[in-house]
């Protein structure tokens, strides 16, 4: 198998907790982007019998016109990777991440005369235990029994997949998405003992702002996720320093109004004298262990907690600055300071906004990471922001399967290299 | 006419009962939906403006008028003609106002002249009235019923339609990979990345 036919047919697959982002290398710079998740309709319903055959599952952009009753979604619509890991034996889960994986290979089948498969990079969170990779291994060789679409597969980690995007060899890759939290080095290969995972992200920050819509007499409107969603993203702030953020808030209340009317309706969302809480979530992201989040604990708000999933260790508290020091003190000593030279943020948790008339308490992701890593002593260090960090993953994947030869064979113990499902 | 929606409908159906009230109806003067404040979140208000519909929202004790209805042309019609029938009818009423002071003034000065024997009084005329507003309310009742019933009638036949309609194609369409990009015209995040060589030495047993 010729390097030629591998880089013209490398397939990316970035297996993310909200979406799934897929697309060969001839896609260009942006890869397809559909919700990570499959719809299991009732068989008996009238959708059903119209679209001909029965489908135990559906994903993809169909799936809007399969939606029944709302209060059937919770059980019939399946994020298969909520917080990054598909437990082993969660058929359903399993049965969405095949079929959306199948129809993103269709989507792009090709039917030149030498084509004979695609050379697939799938990538998933760096916790992934060794189960998830044989389940994504053998989904991807029924897919080839049935379709001819997979010539060979690898699986990468998606902090490595985020350095290789940045053409960064050696960094510190945090990675926040909506689920959870990575913080991985890497330097050449992803230090995998080193990795620190936590049990937090951008869904979090959702429940506590949905905590001060409560508050602030939108009781109604904290129930809907998604809206909820849009207000943070539209006005959380990442204080500086938490109590000046606050105190300087509560005495100007007018520059800091948080005010969102939602697209294209007549609602609109005014804090009002509660505005000041803007900046109580972008703290929470970096940092939950301030004493004014016990208040929202005692009231019955749920905690991040450490939990166990496989093997791994999710920490819930942890705040980030601490996170890196752990992850990057478990590296050989010589390394570290090159570590610190390149820490790169991911992942949509870091995308807050930062109003230029409010930057004399309010910070970008950068400079909050640099602030905690100072308060750990930590001094000379550069940290940046991924660009076009819901890319990133994808882009790497490609980078990878480009790169990497086509006889280099996979090895659990290196965790590397392509499955070849046929002989030549 | 009331549409009653269950909170936990199908957002899809209280969109578009929402965008579909008072269709079909011809005696109204304003349209208003009134739905709980999350629900209209769900809706793009300016649907509702261009069909002429105002939002009142609820939540938490308070009710809202979001967006101000506009006023049917018919009910804009109606209006003027009645302000024109009321207009005649004041003239009559004045008219027979000051008949009936020139009758009252003529009858006091036959009294003085006649004291005893008083003639019968003139009969009460009364101004002539347009329909009672009883009868008139519960013939507009009556018709409105006769309206609402039609409406579920066509609604339901609407909504057996709807569901019976094939969905469209779906969208899913192979995509032509095209030929291998040149080194040139590779993506950016493939030029220059010193990942391509390090990886490509991958397997040679000189690492690790
Ligand atoms: N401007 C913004 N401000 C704050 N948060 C944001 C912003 N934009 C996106 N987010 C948050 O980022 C999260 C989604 O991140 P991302 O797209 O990286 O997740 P994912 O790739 O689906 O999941 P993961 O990377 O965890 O597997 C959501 O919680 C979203 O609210
Ligand atoms: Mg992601």
């Amino acid at each position: 198998m010729s390097e030629e036919y591998k880089r013209k047919y490398t397939f990316g697959e970035d297996y993310g907790t909200s979406d799934y982002k897929y697309g060969p290398i001839t896609k260009g710079e942006v890869p397809k982007v559909v919700e990570n998740r499959g719809y299991f309709p009732d068989k008996s319903a009238l959708m059903q019998r119209v679209m001909g055959e029965a489908k135990d599952v559906v994903v993809g952009r169909d799936i809007p016109l399969y939606l029944e009753a709302r209060e059937d979604l919770s059980t019939r619509l399946v994020y298969p990777m909520r917080n990054g890991i598909v437990e082993k034996d969660d058929e359903r889960s399993w049965r969405v991440v095949k079929e959306l994986t199948l129809y993103g290979l269709r989507e792009f089948a090709v039917s030149a005369y030498d084509f004979n498969g695609f050379f697939v990079v799938a990538s998933l969170s760096a916790i992934a235990p060794r189960y998830m990779y044989e389940k994504i291994f053998d989904i991807h060789r029924e897919i080839d029994e049935e379709t001819r679409l997979v010539r060979a597969v690898t699986i990468i980690p998606q902090p490595l997949a985020v350095a290789i995007a940045h053409k960064i060899p050696t960094c510190v890759v945090l990675e926040s998405g909506h689920g959870n939290t990575q913080v991985c080095p890497i330097s050449r290969y992803p230090i995998r003992n080193a990795i620190v995972a936590l049990n937090r992200g951008g869904s979090d920050a959702n429940t506590l702002m949905a905590e001060i819509l409560k508050d602030a007499g939108y009781g109604d409107l904290a129930q809907e996720e998604a809206l909820v969603r849009r207000v943070k993203e539209a006005v959380g702030l990442v204080p500086r320093d938490l109590d000046r953020a606050i105190e300087v808030a509560k005495s100007e209340p007018h520059r800091f109004r948080a005010k969102y009317r939602v697209p294209g309706t007549r609602i609109e969302i005014d804090l009002a004298e509660y505005s000041w809480a803007r900046f109580l979530v972008g703290e929470y992201v970096f940092n939950p262990n301030h004493e004014i989040f016990q208040s929202f604990f005692v009231r019955g708000m749920p905690r991040p907690r450490d939990v166990k999933i496989g093997d791994v260790y999710f920490h819930g508290m942890l705040d980030f600055g601490e996170a890196i020091v752990s992850s990057v003190e478990r590296c050989p000593i010589e390394l570290q300071p090159h570590l610190y030279q390149h820490v790169l943020l991911s992942g949509g948790n870091f995308q807050w906004s930062l109003p230029p008339q409010l930057s004399d308490v309010a910070v970008d992701s950068a400079t909050k990471i640099k602030m905690l890593l100072r308060e750990k002593g930590i001094e000379n260090v550069k940290v940046e922001m991924a660009k076009e960090p819901r890319y990133s993953v994808w882009r790497g994947c490609i980078v990878y399967g480009y790169a990497a030869p086509a006889n280099y064979e996979w090895n659990w113990e290196r965790m590397e290299g392509w499955v070849h499902f046929r002989k030549k | 006419m009331v549409e009653v929606l269950g909170f936990d409908d199908d957002p899809r159906r209280i969109i578009g009962v929402s965008l579909s009230v008072g269709e079909g109806c011809t005696d109204f003067v304003y349209r208003y939906v009134a739905i709980p404040r999350v629900t209209a979140t769900w809706i793009d208000s300016s649907d509702l403006e261009r069909r002429g519909i105002g939002l009142v929202v609820y939540a938490e004790n308070r009710v809202e008028e979001v967006l101000p209805a506009t006023p049917s042309r018919r009910a804009i019609r109606v209006e003027s003609d009645l302000a024109d029938r009321v207009e005649q009818l004041e003239e009559r009423l004045n008219r027979v106002e000051e008949a009936l002071q020139g009758a009252l003034a003529k009858m006091e000065e036959l009294a003085k002249e006649v004291p005893r024997e008083a003639p019968p009084p003139p009969p009460q005329q009364a101004p002539p009235q347009p329909t009672p507003p009883m009868d008139w309310a519960i013939r507009m009742e009556r018709a409105l019923g006769e309206v609402l019933e039609s409406l579920r009638k066509l609604s339901s036949r609407v909504d057996a339609l709807a569901s019976a309609q094939p969905p469209p194609p779906p969208t899913q369409r192979a995509e032509e990979v095209k030929a291998p990009p040149s080194t040139s015209d590779l993506p950016s995040f493939l030029r220059d990345n010193p990942w391509v060589e390090i990886l490509s030495k991958r397997g040679r047993g000189d690492e690790r």
